[in-house]
């Protein structure tokens, strides 16, 4: 009984908000893979290696890492991660040939924004987030056409402020 | 009320894009070691 209405609540609510069941399923599946990129950093001997290799290259390579077959793998693993995004992106939007300049700044500026290095991981994500979501707010106080300018500005802001971005290490 | 909560989902939506995106170029940019090297 109670479960019945709450599913009806919560049914009538989403119904009410018009969230797409398209819309659900990025939303988690952008989570799923989150914690799973997480997982395989911290949990894992390659993601070990991996941060060996980013930590120091050469004393990685001394400790048995195969320095080419990790590089080769975290380009793999990021280009499955813009491939899953890209895949994302058409469930909810429309594709035309001209998305990659639409994503380019807002990436950089994310992360940027997020920082660069081991621990960041969480930064990026985070970064990801800020840009999209002051993109998204810029539009209530700025003309649509400078919505664009907004990443520039995140960019700026941060460089000034912590260069180093949110979660990076200073480097020395 | 109903428009800006629909807003905010698609604007989460797209940031979990971006997010992903930004995980990937995070990925090559700090762990093949090019922004450590330099």
């Amino acid at each position: 009984m109670f479960q019945s209405v709450l599913d009806g609540i919560l049914t009538g609510a989403i119904r009410l908000i018009l969230i797409k069941a398209d819309q659900v399923f990025v939303l988690v599946l952008a989570l799923v893979l989150m914690l799973a990129l997480h997982l395989v950093l911290t949990r894992t001997t390659f993601g070990f290696a991996l941060r060996a290799v980013a930590e120091t290259p050469a004393l990685a390579q001394v400790a048995g890492v195969r320095l080419s077959t990790v590089i080769a793998a975290v380009w793999i693993i990021a280009g499955s991660l813009s491939a899953a995004a890209g895949t994302l992106y058409a469930l909810t939007n429309q594709l035309n040939p001209m998305i990659g300049p639409v994503f380019l700044l807002p990436v950089f500026a994310a992360t940027i924004v997020g920082g660069i290095g081991i621990g960041s991981v969480y930064g990026a994500v985070l970064g990801g987030f800020i840009v999209e979501i002051a993109s998204g707010l810029a539009l209530l106080v700025l003309p649509s056409g400078y919505a664009p300018a907004m990443p520039f500005l995140i960019i700026l802001a941060v460089l000034k402020v912590r260069p180093q971005g949110l979660f990076g290490e200073e480097q020395r | 009320m109903i428009g800006g909560l629909s807003s905010l989902t698609f604007f989460l939506t797209m940031a979990g894009i971006l997010a992903i995106i930004t995980l990937g170029l995070n990925l090559q940019w700090g762990y093949t070691g090019p922004v450590q090297q330099l």
